[in-house]
This record gives structure tokens, C-alpha cells and sequence, in this order.
């Protein structure tokens, strides 16, 4: 009886523990974010120009200050597509003449830097083998130096101006829509490419009453 | 002599046997129990509303008389639930992620139990548990968490049995179940006091 009575108190202690979700199951997509100004009448635009870069602004002093003209333009193809579908037409940019809507496409990364790990901060952990393992019983790893880690954010940030109602007095130009996109970058372009990509798609989708 | 020896085995064994049940009347003067702890939310379903498997609960009483006891209790338990890639609107604008909810509760009070059959084998008991609870609920999404902790005042109606393992163990199977509610309050969460039922399996060390 004794041995049920342990067994349980073994299971009831297992299954006792704090249970935290594993986040490494979260989708490596951007989060998507829009906002716009709920007394802007979007049925009221009929043309946009868009900027021809885009640029980046991070605190990474290795940086470039714009991304690279095969990048760039991919996600400007993609904005006009949404805005072409949407009803809107196109004025390229150095044409004279005005357009209702300006749009204009940015992107941040953001080099954040963790905190700092010692070394051994794994230590005991399933799967790491400890000095024991080695055969010295008593002893413990020692390092003589110490790291932290570092990782990059990326955002892509889609603003859409009122050009057609600007307010001259004041100098004041609306930005009536704000799409934002915004993950953890990957050590590859051409994935960090597709998740913002993907944003900007979702950025309008969620945004139907952007629609001529 | 064999005879006397036979009767006397069988005096033994009829005393053995009176004295066996006779512990089933032993009262004890308190005991410590663990039990896991296993949390079906009753509100609050649309920040998780999926029961939880991850709790346990320690717990002290001591009999004041052989049908009453007062104790205290600390538990906890945690759950949490995966929401997959919806868009939130909200005033001006929308939100597009998956996420993960958690929450993390620990309550914690004294206690009063009265025990229907308090020299039986079963021992049935009922109380209330007054206290405390703090809770913490997250959201993670994308690399983001959005926090929030609070506490709040604890109520909780109890019914339950010491299901003892024998004459002379001095450890019982304990079962329980109880209804817990708690004033805790989050708006950003829209949070507003936290009801559960929870059961309890577990055992009881009685001294």
C-alpha cells in the first residue's frame, strides 16, 4: 500500500508543475498592425504615387541606409498591386502631375541585444552532460570568458498620405493608414523577404475599407 | 498443549482482528496532504477556457475535536491555450497574429472542515476555505509578452473524503472537490473574477 501511496504522491507531483507554453510552436510570421484615420473617406482617392526606395532605418552601425534596389522594389510592386486591386490608380513617381494618395514604405531593423548568459546557465538541464560525465565527479566547467547573444528585428512600415487635402496653413499632410509589419528576422534574406511580403498582403486584407 | 496453543492463535487472531478495527476509530490529531490539483474554469472562458492538468496543493489540518479540524492549504495551477493566426479589429485598426494565453494561479488559504463519520474507514468531510490568490496571466505573440498579475480574495466551498489504506496506515487516499472563486480583476484582459471547480486526488500522511 505504502508503494501506491508513493507512486501517487510521485504522479500527483509530476503533473503538478508550472506548465508553460512552449513559443517556439508561434508562427515565425510578422505580426500585422494597421491603423487609419476613421474619418478618412478612402471611396474619395482615386490616384497614388509611391517612393521609388526604401529605406532603413536601424541602430546597427554596419547598416545600410536603403535596402538594395532587387528588394526594395519587390516590396514596392507589391504595395501597388494591393492599391491596383483595390481600384487605385498608379501615377509614377516623376510625373508632374498630383496625386490624391502618397504612399511611402520604410523598414527598421533593430539589433536588440540579450542578456547576458554565463556560461553553465544550462547546467543540469536533460541532455547536457555535466563534468560527472567526464569522469571527475566533483568538478565543475569552468569558463574564462563570458557572451551574450544578440538577435534582429525587422519591420516594414507602409504609410498612406492625403495628398489631395493637404492643409497648406499649417503644413500638415494626413497620413490616413498606417501598415506594419514586424517579426523576428531570420539569417536569411529571402525568408525575411516573404515575411514581409506576406505582411504587406495581410495589411490589406485586413483594411478592406481600403477600397475606391 | 497443542490445544492451548490453537487457542491461543485463535484468541491472538480474534484480539488482532478486534484491534484492526478498532483502528478504523483511530482519529487522528491532524495530517499533511499533497494532491494534484486538476482546474475546470467555470468563466473567463474566452481568455482560456481548457482545463488544466498542471496543479497540485499542500496542504495542513489539525482536528480541534475528533468531527472538526482547521488547516491551511497552499496550490497552484496553470494552463494555457494556443489561439492560431486571427485578425483583432479594434477602434482605428486591426491586428493580425497567433498567440499563446497563459495563466498561472496561486491560492492559498486557512480552512474548517467537519467530518460526518470522523472513526471509520472513510472519513467524509465538507468546509470552506477563506485566503487569497494571485494570479498572473500572459499572452505571448511573435517575440512579444503582454503581462498583467493581480490578487484577489478567495472563497472556497470543499466536499471530500480520507479514504484510509488500512487498520494501521497512517496514510490515507485523499479526494476532493471544490468550487473557487476569486475576486481578481484585469480589464486588459477582461478579466473579472476568476471561478473554477477543481478535484483533487492525492495523499494524506495522518499523525
Amino acid at each position: 500500500m505504502k508503494k501506491i501511496a508513493f507512486l501517487l504522491l510521485i504522479v500527483g507531483l509530476s503533473f503538478g508543475c508550472r506548465k508553460e507554453p512552449n513559443l517556439s510552436n508561434l508562427s515565425d510570421d510578422f505580426l500585422v498592425a494597421t491603423f487609419y484615420d476613421e474619418e478618412a473617406i478612402f471611396t474619395d482617392y482615386v490616384t497614388y504615387k509611391i517612393v521609388d526606395k526604401v529605406g532603413i532605418i536601424s541602430n546597427d552601425p554596419n547598416s545600410d541606409t536603403v535596402l538594395s534596389t532587387t528588394i526594395g522594389n519587390q516590396l514596392i510592386n507589391r504595395v501597388k498591386s494591393n492599391m491596383n486591386s483595390r481600384g487605385y490608380v498608379n501615377f509614377p513617381l516623376d510625373t508632374s502631375a498630383d496625386a490624391d494618395l502618397g504612399i511611402n514604405i520604410f523598414t527598421i531593423k533593430e539589433l536588440s541585444e540579450g542578456n547576458v548568459i554565463s556560461p553553465g546557465y544550462w547546467w543540469g538541464y536533460p541532455g547536457y552532460y555535466d563534468p560527472y560525465y567526464w569522469g571527475c565527479f566533483d568538478c565543475y566547467y569552468y569558463y574564462p570568458y563570458s557572451y551574450s547573444y544578440s538577435y534582429n528585428t525587422g519591420t516594414v512600415i507602409i504609410e498612406i498620405m492625403d495628398l489631395k487635402n493637404v492643409d497648406a496653413n499649417n503644413d500638415k499632410v494626413r497620413v490616413i493608414w498606417t501598415g506594419l509589419g514586424n517579426g523576428l528576422l531570420s539569417d536569411y534574406i529571402s525568408v525575411d523577404l516573404q515575411y514581409a511580403l506576406n505582411s504587406i498582403d495581410q495589411a490589406f486584407i485586413q483594411s478592406p475599407y481600403i477600397q475606391r | 498443549m497443542k490445544k492451548i496453543f490453537f487457542t491461543s492463535i485463535l484468541l491472538l487472531s480474534i484480539l488482532i482482528d478486534k484491534s484492526a478495527q478498532a483502528q478504523y476509530g483511530y482519529v487522528p490529531n491532524g495530517f499533511f496532504a499533497f494532491a494534484w490539483d486538476i482546474n475546470v474554469p467555470l468563466n473567463n472562458k474566452d481568455f482560456i477556457e481548457r482545463t488544466s492538468f498542471y496543479g497540485g496543493k499542500i496542504e495542513g489540518r489539525t482536528f480541534i475535536t475528533p468531527k472538526f479540524s482547521v488547516g491551511g492549504e497552499l496550490s497552484w495551477n496553470s494552463s494555457y491555450q494556443y489561439q492560431p493566426k486571427r485578425t483583432y479589429q479594434f477602434d482605428g485598426g486591426a491586428v493580425t497574429t497567433d498567440l499563446y494565453k497563459y495563466v498561472y494561479n496561486v491560492p492559498f488559504n486557512l480552512n474548517a472542515h467537519y467530518y460526518f463519520m470522523d472513526d471509520k474507514l472513510i472519513m467524509p468531510f465538507a468546509g470552506l476555505g477563506v485566503g487569497a490568490m494571485y494570479s498572473e496571466q500572459d499572452v505571448y505573440f511573435n517575440i512579444y509578452n503582454l503581462y498583467s498579475n493581480n490578487w484577489g480574495f478567495l472563497l472556497r466551498p470543499e466536499a471530500g473524503a480520507l479514504i484510509k489504506f488500512g487498520s494501521n496506515s497512517t496514510t490515507a487516499a485523499f479526494l476532493g472537490v471544490r468550487y473557487n472563486y476569486a475576486t481578481n480583476r484585469e480589464s486588459d484582459f477582461n478579466i473579472n473574477k476568476i471561478k473554477s471547480l477543481s478535484f483533487q486526488v492525492g495523499i494524506a500522511f495522518m499523525q
